[in-house]
């Protein structure tokens, strides 16, 4: 555990660069992303997120990957989550843009706000996801 | 807030599905959500997984890349951009106000396998097998032994059971004259309990074996009815009272079904 803390600036300066080749974005944010991130790694440690480690664990030893460091399982894990959590922040906004066209109609009162479909398509289109689902699959 | 699903649950079997289901029922509750379709969510979970192995995958190729085995954390952040995140809203989104967090699924304690009941002792191994081959198993799995059953005429259980009826015979017998006839009782309180024959003083024991039977004297009487009847009266009747009382009782018969029955006549001498 002790060597993987030692290690971890090394590469990460490595990573820098290489990121700041990749994404035109990171360059502006370079200041702010390089040593942040590797204390943010280290502040793991005491993290626990929504989608257990466990979980994330199996997933990847399935996929062939030895996570020994719990660091690593929960940075993947914290991925995933925002993942997820951006898809649904999409469709969420799907959805109110979709319910403020109809509100003159029948949308007065405020119903519950419900993950269908019909949002969540446009959403994933967004990330590139083509989701081509029959409706009566349930 | 505990987010509903608008179709029933599909129940799937592995508990790592069920888990990454309820995170991610938690992650929509946090972006606002308060019902979610079942086939929107299981998108979700079956996309999930497809990330978080894609996650994996490439980390773990980065990593032999640089040829290393432990996947480091700049592996996964390699790996990461590479997939299109955007690692600067990471940790924003880790010190999030709403973080739901619930309990992680526990290990479910391994079940320990039932011992295997041993029945009878091992067999050594003969001396050309090697001691590290496995050992037999329990010897009544291998071992055969004749089974036959005993011939009912066989000669010990005859006398057996010869014996045993015997003496059946005999206490039948005389319990059967204890309870007819007069008894002696063995203990003076309990009177039913062991009850003896009751033993009749006889003055001369021996005369009833020396004294004629019953059918050796009718047929004396009827062959020397006409001769001497007088005498054979009087011996009767000086001796034993059982044979007088069956001479009385062949006169005095007037049933005709119970005549006695005639006997050839015998010659003595």
């Amino acid at each position: 555990m002790a060597s993987n803390t030692d290690e971890t600036p090394k590469p990460q300066f490595i990573l820098q660069s290489q990121i700041s080749q990749e994404n035109q974005q990171q360059i502006q944010d370079k200041p702010s992303t390089g040593v942040p991130l590797s204390d943010f790694v280290l502040q793991l440690e005491d993290y626990a997120p929504t989608i257990p480690d466990s979980v994330t664990g199996y997933y990847l030893n399935r996929a062939g990957f030895d996570s020994s460091d719990p660091r690593i399982t929960r940075l993947i894990s914290l991925a995933a989550q925002k993942f997820i959590s951006d898809i649904a922040n999409d469709a969420l906004q799907h959805s109110k843009m979709r319910a403020s066209g109809q509100s003159a109609k029948k949308q007065g009162k405020d119903k519950k706000m419900t993950l269908q479909m019909e949002d969540l398509t446009p959403a994933l289109a967004e990330y590139g996801i083509n989701v081509k689902k029959p409706m009566y699959f349930v | 807030m505990a987010l509903e699903s608008t179709t029933s649950t599909g129940q799937s079997s592995t508990p790592w599905r069920r888990a990454l289901r309820t995170s991610i029922a938690a992650l929509l509750v946090e972006a606002g959500y308060q019902c979610a379709e079942n086939l929107a969510l299981e998108t979700l979970i079956e996309m999930t997984q497809a990330y978080i192995s894609e996650a994996g995958r490439t980390s773990s190729g980065y990593a032999e890349l640089a040829g290393r085995t432990h996947v480091m954390p700049s592996d996964v952040v390699l790996a990461l951009v590479e997939m299109g995140l955007d690692f600067t809203a990471i940790p924003t989104h880790a010190k999030r106000e709403n973080k739901t967090v619930f309990l992680p699924p526990a290990q479910a304690p391994a079940t320990v396998p039932s011992k295997i009941l041993q029945v009878g002792e091992k067999r050594k191994h003969p001396a050309h097998i090697p001691e590290h081959l496995p050992s037999f198993p329990d010897p009544h799995t291998y071992i055969k032994t004749p089974c036959f059953k005993q011939p009912a005429n066989e000669y010990q259980l005859v006398r057996e059971k010869a014996a045993s009826q015997k003496r059946d015979v005999e206490v039948a017998l005389t319990r059967f004259i204890a309870k007819t006839g007069a008894t002696h009782s063995l203990f003076r309180d309990d009177k039913s309990a062991f009850p003896l024959i009751a033993c009749k003083p006889c003055p001369l024991p021996y005369m009833s074996a020396l004294l004629p039977m019953d059918s050796e004297i009718s047929t004396q009487e009827s062959s020397d009815a006409d001769s001497t009847p007088q005498l054979h009266h009087q011996v009767n009747d000086g001796h034993l009272g059982l044979s007088t009382d069956v001479a009385t009782d062949s006169e005095t018969i007037d049933n005709p079904y119970l005549i006695p029955a005639k006997i050839a006549k015998k010659k003595w001498r």
